[in-house]
This record gives C-alpha cells, sequence and structure tokens, in this order.
C-alpha cells in the first residue's frame, strides 16, 4: 500500500491504516531498533512503541514522508532507552565518537536549540558528496556498525573508519563556524 | 539518566529525504556509476577524480592516472596499550578493529618511535601538538596486545615555513601484504545538487622516486594531495581558500619528494 494511503488511513483512525503500517514497516523498525539496541526483549518493546506512536501522532501530524517520520519514532525511542542504560547499545563505541564535535556534556537547552542543530546537521549533510552522506547517515543516524556501513557504501572498513573521522572533524569545524559550539 | 552526545540525539530530526535517500547499494554499482558518469562526461566534457575505484587506482575520466604504490614496512614498532597510556595518550576511538590514541607531542617523535620514515625537515615549523595514531586490525581477527596491525596512519599538523600554508598530514604505513585501502578522492567541486559532475582542476606530478601524486582542490576552500612516496601514503590537506594547487605543490617541494 502507498505511503499516501496509509497515511490517509491512520489520519482517519481506520485500523487497516495501523494494519498496513505493521505490514510494511514493522520489520524496518526492528531493524533500527535491533541495530541500536543488544537485547531482543528491548528492541521489540520499542518497535511496539514505534508503532503505537505513530498511531497515536497521527492526526495532528500528518507527515509528507511517513517511512522518514516511522524511522525517527524508532530512533528516538531506541535512543530514549539507552538514556536509562548505555549497556543496553548494541554499538557501544558509538556513543561517544561523536564527543568529538559535541561533547556530551554541551547543553542543548531548549527545542529552540535542538532544533537548530538538527538544521545544521542536515545543510552540512546536504553539502557533503553522496557516499560520504551515505555513511555519516548509516553510522550516526541507523547506527550501523562501520563494517556494515563500509559494506553498503562499498569501501574498506579501513577507509571507511578514516572517512568518519574526517566528517567528524569537519563536522566539529561547521558547527564552530555556525556559533553552535565554542571550542 | 545518561546524557546521549547532543548531535548522535538531533540525528533524529534531520532532513526526511537524507533519511530516506540512504540505501544500501545494490552489487557493482560503482561500476555502473562509473559508467554513467563516463557517458556524462563526455556529453558534457568535465573531469571527474573516481572515488574510491579500486585500493589503489587513481583515475580521472574513467581513465587510470597512477596507482597508489604502498607496500608493507618492516621493522616498523608498534606499541601496546599500556605503552601508549604510560605516554600519556588518550584513547579517542576504540571499535575492536580500530583503535586510535591521541598524544600532544612532537610529530617526529611519534614517528621515531615507530620506526617510521618522515618527510619532516627544516622546510617545516613542528610544534607539540595533538597527533593521532591509529592502528588498524584485519576485520574479523581477534586483536590481543600482541596483534601487529593491517595499516598504522599518523595525522598531525605542520606549517611550511616557505609559504606558511598550515598543512594536515595523514601518513598511512601498510604492515601487511595485500592491505584493503582506499584512499578518499573526492569526486566533486561545488554543489551536489545543482550539478554532481563538475570539472576539477587536478594536477599530476611525478615525484623524485619515480611515484606520481595528484593535487586537487575539494570544495571552495581546501586544497589536498595524495600520493605513495617509498611504498607509504601520504594524503595532506590545507583547510585555507587563500591556498591553490601551486601551494601545495611548493609543500611538496618542500618536502622533498619532487
Amino acid at each position: 500500500m502507498e505511503d499516501e494511503k496509509i497515511t490517509e488511513l491512520l489520519y482517519n483512525k481506520n485500523e487497516r491504516g495501523l494494519a498496513a503500517l505493521r505490514s510494511k514497516y514493522n520489520r524496518l523498525i526492528l531493524k533500527i531498533s535491533r541495530t541500536i539496541l543488544s537485547s531482543p526483549e528491548d528492541a521489540d518493546e520499542c518497535a511496539n512503541d514505534t508503532l503505537l506512536a505513530v498511531w497515536n501522532g497521527i492526526p495532528p501530524e500528518r507527515p509528507q514522508n511517513l517511512k522518514a517520520y516511522v524511522c525517527k519514532i524508532a530512533r528516538r525511542r531506541s535512543i530514549d532507552k539507552l538514556r536509562y542504560n548505555t549497556a543496553a547499545a548494541r554499538n557501544a563505541d558509538l556513543l561517544t565518537e561523536l564527543d568529538e564535535c559535541v561533547p556530551a556534556g554541551f547543553s542543548v537547552e531548549d527545542h529552540a536549540e535542538k532544533a537548530e542543530l538538527a538544521a545544521a546537521l542536515s545543510d552540512w549533510l546536504n553539502s557533503l558528496d553522496e557516499t560520504k552522506r551515505q555513511l555519516f547517515t548509516l553510522r550516526y543516524f541507523y547506527m550501523e556498525s562501520v563494517k556494515s556501513a563500509a559494506k553498503s557504501c562499498k569501501m574498506s572498513e579501513t577507509a571507511a573508519s578514516t572517512a568518519l573521522s574526517r566528517l567528524r572533524e569537519n563536522l566539529k569545524k561547521y558547527l564552530t563556524e555556525r556559533g553552535l559550539f565554542y571550542d | 539518566m545518561t546524557e546521549i552526545n547532543p548531535v548522535l540525539d538531533a540525528m533524529s530530526d534531520i532532513d526526511d529525504n537524507i533519511v530516506t535517500n540512504t540505501k544500501k547499494r545494490k552489487k557493482r554499482p560503482l561500476l555502473i556509476a562509473v559508467a554513467v558518469a563516463a557517458a556524462l562526461m563526455l556529453l558534457m566534457g568535465a573531469a571527474v577524480v573516481n572515488e574510491y575505484l579500486s585500493t589503489k587506482d587513481i583515475s580521472v575520466n574513467g581513465e587510470s592516472l597512477f596507482e597508489l604504490n604502498y607496500w608493507k614496512q618492516e621493522n616498523v614498532n608498534f606499541l601496546t596499550r599500556g605503552e601508549f597510556l604510560d605516554m600519556g595518550a588518550a584513547v579517542t576511538e576504540d571499535s575492536g578493529r580500530y583503535i586510535r590514541h591521541e598524544l600532544e607531542t612532537l610529530p617526529s617523535e611519534v614517528f621515531q618511535i615507530h620506526n617510521i620514515p618522515s618527510l619532516i625537515n627544516d622546510n617545516f615549523i613542528e610544534e607539540s601538538s595533538t597527533v593521532k595514531v591509529g592502528y588498524f586490525y584485519v576485520p574479523d581477527e581477534e586483536v590481543t596486545e600482541t596483534t601487529v596491525p593491517e595499516m598504522v596512519n599518523l595525522e598531525f599538523p605542520l606549517t611550511d615555513k616557505t609559504n606558511g600554508a598550515q598543512i594536515k598530514l595523514d601518513v598511512m604505513c601498510m604492515l601487511k601484504d595485500d592491505v584493503d585501502y582506499s584512499i578518499g578522492i573526492i569526486s566533486v567541486v561545488g554543489d551536489n545538487r545543482v550539478s554532481k559532475y563538475q570539472k576539477v582542476d587536478y594536477e599530476l606530478l611525478t615525484l623524485n622516486d619515480g611515484s606520481q601524486a595528484v593535487i586537487y582542490p575539494f570544495g571552495g576552500d581546501t586544497v589536498c594531495a595524495a600520493f605513495t612516496y617509498k611504498g607509504i601514503v601520504y594524503d595532506l590537506w590545507i583547510d585555507d581558500e587563500a591556498r591553490d594547487i601551486g601551494s601545495m605543490r611548493q609543500v611538496l617541494s618542500d618536502l622533498g619528494v619532487l
């Protein structure tokens, strides 16, 4: 079923929409959660929470891009799980890699600041060539291992590690120039 | 409650198109992309430096310029984690197969400790700075304190006395045969969304050991160089919009490789 149709059904609180959502996206949601969380039980719980959150969120929301909407909720739910238990992370090293760009203790206080940081990240990602954008997004949005991200980008693992390191440095420079981070 | 890095957190709110346009590539896409690129180049007269085409090949317009002629380095020392920590190094990345340390010291000292030949000479100002030392291990290999890395890479800054250029260098030494390493050569200049294939004004040079180097601009404010010299891979860049290919050529001359 096309996403527009699913969104329409969800918006009208038609349970066929929920069934179609589950049928089309449950696997992707589970993949995201299981990539982030080491416990299958936690991942399954996040997946169920995601479906419920989508059902509860539409309406009032009416996402133009249902797939992205679903992916983002799945990611947020999984990350929220990590706030309470970083030992639950599948790729624990990933949690500290971006400290090079912005230290974890650096505070992004309110919603406006968070939105500004997200906008800056989008601008920066869109300025990259396709391979680098894909590599960074696979690693830090989908939270895949370096090995898996490298394979998707048809790179060796060592090349991917180096590229990610350079990208983090470049991002730090970008965020500093944009006034979002002070070294 | 544990603090999650704000960038990692904010990634949840990036543009939808970035999220959904990121997908796993199908098999052999690079060859397809190269064919398409080659066809477009014939139409548009653009030059593209192919990125990650192979482990060694640097190509333009679908034709190979040269191979990165790296070879296994002998008698390179590598440090154990304990030895790094004794030196005051910090572990900044540890994924098991890739471990990075950072230490504040003169870059030449790190070369000396590892017994890696250095191109640093009196033409450069070398200051105590953050030197990144990365050890890459073979995937799926069990890594212990005595496991020999596949590759050692040193990343550090220098200043060229001749032209004042602030250079960042990434030196990569292969310690095993058949290391699968691809150097990243940027394939586009300018706004990707406007025109994917824009001309790159690169320069090809022959070094005094017989190998070759390519110098090319990246974006509007960086100039880069990539080459092997006596079997070691060098990746250099200058983040300064006032610098150009000529600036980097001077750097290579001052390194003593021309």
